[in-house]
């Protein structure tokens, strides 16, 4: 009894040796860049069952000796999404037959833990060749610390329409290129419109009538996500952005350094009251109803419109791919010359500020790879997104509505403070959440109380 | 025996049983249905039943995850490691309970170990990765389960601590009599009687070393070696989600954890209660 | 002498692993809250107290600790209360039933959060709206603490469950005979039997759950993003959103640390509080 006691523990523990063993086997070449061979499938849609993989991982255990002048980048992203997936496949292929000499490998993590990795990898010197980042202020965070390389000169910034490039650049240097435009505004199922016989309105009161229609048909006009603070806040950014930051291009910074007060600002607190006008047709519970909730009901008809940016037309038809998604600017006011459409930069890629100079090389080769025409149509087509470089593009309809929209009633939001910072923000939509829950809505108690937390922050 | 009268608290628990059930199948239910329901189906009406046997959502999810492969990863790490804590968490939860009255060192350790658990990983993020970094342990399975197994040594530990007291000492003091050592003891005596608390252990860190995410994000970035539970989230875009192949994935990588504990149960179950103790 | 060896010897393999993968990155992380870095920057200074002195004036963690403490407290109580009961159920004399029961109640264990929470908006919005006739509980200020604590134990019940089932087991049958010989009843028997002697599997449940609860991240990131309009945002959430959203990574690191201080001060007065009135046999 006492032997087979020990037997069984002396098993066990070897059991437990040979995992461990065996596991050592995964462990590829890790962080030493350069011993990367090219025989790592680092793309999750790698049709080879788990032998052939499993193979891959012991060849690059015992590592052939790199050749002269190979290189391994990394690209970090948080594409999951199946055509976005497709295209950055479709890049490394592109890149890799242009460039043998280079392997790209290839790091998807998901959106919501991109930060977290990105920063982890740079704090611990392991940062990627290429990564992306959302916002001019990202941009001049990481820049300060001297992550950024610098883009002037490359190929590709021709090729970019020239009005998106003033995003990316930090004190008039070029630090990252928008991949995409992208715009807001009202989306909606046209067959509802249709269905109803109602019209795109051009003005408020237009707006209001067609609510009416709408909720007298019994169709909800609005399908309002405002569980996520995300897609809330779009319904207040496509009126206020209109009436305040485009006369003020310095308004969404006049308020972080508290040079200006909500209380004090007319335009603002009629931009709210237009916000909360239609708050009759946000449905029974916006507040109980997710992205997910309310793209499927826009999908299916049972709201008609949506205030959102432009990937969200991707979303629709992954709920119902026989809807037909247009696409209007909000009206702010009763001239239908302030209806407008705004368009903006879409996040930016950016390289790692490498001291090795064929690293540099490489990702200079892969960044011009990216933005080269071909690329760029898969960026469309695939991935259904409005691409920054200039070209003709199969695109879904909507999103050629807002790139083809007259440029004199467009308001093009590069290169100025488009949002506060993520706190300043994330406050502000708080407190106008707080008081959109009931019937009225409180003015002055929303601006004071906006007022003090703004003080309150460093 | 066979044909006992059923008494009326017998019915009250049959019945508090059935409702309990009930409370918790619903939403096990929804899960399964929806993975079997395409997207646009999904949309129309998260809950009726799905129209027909729509089996892409496995077929892609499997493709997608690279199943086969992410699975053998998953089990490379979550084995391993559960092993590690048994043997480990046991003998020193086993110390801490007999001898701590009279050591303040294990006593510290206790508290130290208690202590831990109150620390959100999120700030230990960033130097295990330049620990891992400059070891060369990222992306290494091995290394991942020397985490894993490091990061539940303390709730297991503690899990012991209590569980070994209720094993009275006498039965141990008759082999040190006999003159057995304390390790001899330890594992010929104490170690088999604690088989319930250890099955439990076991059940409960195969579950969440197989579910872990926030470890598994940070140390395998890589494709090779990421875990069936990372690759799931591949189903979670930025902007829109894709919960019937995230649940069809979610269901079929659930099938080893679940024979796992169907399995584990019976020591669970069969434990000290089958008369060790009182004999 | 040998005997006085052997006692550290056992503590030995399991303090390694815990040293490596938590005492000693904790130790290398401390240094952060005592400066100004944000996350990104290459060099940080160090500013002293400053930001501990910078929590008590914000006013914007306010909000998270009450919500915090309304987890805490909500979610102790009731995920004890239900998988005690539900162990107690299983721990009764029904054979299949049993067995059948005690796999389904485990089964949501295996759920990550992350699925939980989508399960769970699911039904709070289509399902439980209608059946109660309420708007999505998630989206409502006062009830969105309470619905969470429901998603969460769901998922974590059958863990306490299997704690509490492994101490009834414990229980010797001769103990219940004896109390039942001297006349107690069934509530008696409880009180009298099963809860003393449950003290070690309280000691657990009630320590970790509680702390858990007090560090409550994920479920409620996934389910309501710590809205609507912050009424659902704890500590970890507001921590985590200064590390890697608000460029605030020297500030966010101290607020965790003096919450951390906090929870092992809650942590070890609760357990001992526990872990005094275990019986040994």
């Amino acid at each position: 009894m006492k032997k087979s006691m020990l037997k069984k523990i002396g098993i066990l523990m070897s059991a437990v040796m040979c995992v461990s063993l065996a596991g050592g086997c995964g462990k590829s070449a890790g962080s030493s860049e350069s011993q990367e061979t090219g025989n790592d499938q680092e793309t999750n849609s790698s049709q080879d069952a788990s032998s052939a993989n499993a193979d891959a991982a012991e060849n690059d255990e015992e590592g052939s000796a790199p050749a002269e002048g190979e290189v391994t980048i990394t690209w970090l992203n948080h594409y999951q999404e199946a055509g976005k997936q497709a295209w950055v496949e479709k890049c490394k292929e592109v890149f890799e037959e242009k460039y043998p000499n280079v392997t790209l490998n290839i790091e998807t993590v998901g959106a919501d833990s991109y930060t977290t990795i990105l920063q982890t990898k740079l704090a611990s010197d392991d940062a990627p060749a290429i990564f992306d980042l959302a916002s001019n202020y990202d941009l001049s965070v990481y820049d300060e610390a001297g992550h950024l390389a610098d883009l002037t000169g490359q190929p590709c910034l021709e090729r970019v329409d020239s009005d998106l490039l003033l995003e990316g650049q930090i004190d008039g240097v070029q630090k990252g290129i928008p991949i995409e435009i992208t715009g807001y505004g009202v989306f909606y199922n046209e067959e509802v419109f249709a269905e109803n016989g109602v019209e795109i309105p051009t003005t408020l009161s237009e707006m209001q009538a067609v609510c009416e229609t709408l909720s007298a048909n019994g169709v909800q006009p609005f399908a309002a996500p405002f569980a996520e603070q995300w897609a809330f806040r779009y319904y207040l950014r496509a009126i206020s952005d209109i009436t305040c930051l485009m006369p003020d291009h310095s308004w969404n910074e006049s308020k972080m350094d508290k040079t200006s007060t909500f209380s004090e600002d007319e335009k603002f607190q009629e931009a709210v009251e237009t916000y909360f006008s239609f708050h009759e047709y946000w449905g029974e519970d916006p507040f109980g109803t997710s992205w997910e909730d309310a793209q499927a009901m826009v999908a299916n008809k049972e709201a008609a419109m949506c205030i959102h940016g432009s990937w969200a037309v991707d979303g629709f038809l992954s709920h119902n791919p026989d809807c037909q998604i247009g696409v209007f600017p909000m009206p702010v006011s009763e001239d239908a010359k302030d209806t407008i459409m705004i368009k903006e930069p879409g996040q930016q890629l950016v390289l790692y500020n490498n001291g090795d100079a064929a690293q540099m090389e490489a990702a200079y080769d892969l960044y011009n790879t990216i933005y080269s025409e071909e690329c760029m149509s898969a960026y469309a087509e695939e991935a259904h997104q409005m691409p920054s470089v200039v070209g003709s593009y199969n695109m879904l309809p909507a999103l050629k509505t807002i790139v083809e929209y007259p440029a004199d009633s467009s308001f093009m939001e590069a290169g100025i403070t488009r949002t506060m910072t993520s706190e300043y923000e994330d406050i502000l939509m708080e407190i106008l959440i707080n008081h959109s829950m009931g019937e009225s809505f409180d003015m002055d108690g929303f601006c004071q109380e906006a007022d003090a937390a703004f003080a309150a922050v460093e | 025996m066979k044909h006992r009268k059923f008494t009326p608290g017998d019915v009250v628990v049959v019945l508090l049983t059935l409702a309990a059930i009930v409370v918790f199948v619903i939403p096990l239910y929804l899960a399964v249905i929806t993975a079997f329901k395409s997207k646009p189906e999904l949309s129309k009406s998260v809950l009726a039943w799905p129209e027909g046997l729509y089996l892409e959502n496995f077929k892609e999810g499997m493709r997608r995850s690279d199943f086969f492969h992410s699975l053998r990863n998953s089990v490379l790490v979550t084995f391993p490691s559960v092993i590690l804590i048994v043997l480990c968490a046991s003998m020193s939860g086993y110390s801490v309970a007999r001898h701590a009255q009279k050591t303040a060192a294990l006593r510290l350790l206790d508290k130290m170990y208690l202590a831990s658990l109150m620390i959100p990983f999120q700030i230990l993020m960033i130097p295990v990765y330049r620990i891992y970094k400059s070891l060369n342990l990222l992306n290494s399975l091995p290394g991942m389960v020397l985490m894993l197994t490091g990061t539940s040594i303390a709730y297991a530990s503690f899990l012991y601590v209590g569980f070994v007291k209720s094993i009275p000492r006498e039965i141990e003091e008759s082999a040190y009599m006999d003159g057995c050592s304390e390790i001899k003891t330890f594992w010929l005596i104490t170690f088999p009687l604690l088989k319930p608390i250890s099955a439990t252990v076991a059940a409960l860190h195969v579950m969440w070393l197989w579910n872990d995410f926030n470890i598994s994000i940070i140390l395998l970035q890589k494709e090779m070696v990421r875990t069936i539970t990372v690759k799931q989230f591949y189903f979670f875009g930025q902007y829109t989600a894709e919960y019937g192949l995230a649940f069809a994935a979610a269901i079929v990588s659930m099938i080893p954890v679940v024979t796992c504990f169907a399995f584990m149960q019976k020591y669970i179950v069969n434990g000290i209660a089958a008369g060790a103790v009182k004999s | 002498m040998k005997k006085k060896m052997t006692k550290y010897l056992f503590v030995i393999p399991g303090f390694c692993f815990f040293a490596f993968a938590m005492l000693i990155p904790f130790v290398m992380g401390i240094n952060i809250a005592f400066t100004n870095w944000d996350g990104v920057a290459t060099e940080y200074r160090y500013i002293g107290l400053k930001n501990f002195v910078d929590i008590f004036k914000d006013a914007r963690i306010r909000t998270p600790f009450y919500n915090t403490l309304e987890f805490a407290l909500i979610g102790t109580v009731v995920s004890n209360v239900v998988s005690l009961c539900l162990a107690m159920l299983i721990n009764s004399k029904f054979g299949k039933l049993k067995s059948v029961a005690r796999t389904i109640f485990f089964i949501p264990v295996c759920f990550s959060s992350v699925l939980t929470a989508f399960l769970w908006k699911f039904l709070y919005r289509e399902f439980i709206s209608d059946l109660f006739g309420v708007k999505n509980l998630l989206g409502n200020p006062s009830w969105v603490i309470p619905a969470i604590v429901i998603i969460g134990v769901w998922n974590g019940a059958g863990i306490n469950m299997l704690i509490y089932l492994s101490g009834l087991k414990n229980i010797p049958m001769e103990l219940y005979e004896a109390a039942r010989a001297d006349g107690a009843n069934v509530f008696q028997q409880f009180t009298r039997v099963t809860l003393p002697l449950l003290m070690p599997a309280f000691s657990v449940c009630v320590t970790l759950t509680l702390t858990s609860w007090l560090k409550e991240f994920a479920t409620t990131l996934s389910a309501t993003g710590g809205g609507p309009g912050g009424a659902s945002r704890t500590v970890s959430i507001y921590v985590y959103e200064n590390l890697y959203k608000y460029y605030k990574a020297g500030y966010g690191q101290a607020v965790s640390f003096l919450f951390s201080l906090c929870l092992i001060v809650i942590g070890l007065c609760v357990s001992s509080f526990f872990r005094k009135r275990e019986v040994e046999l």
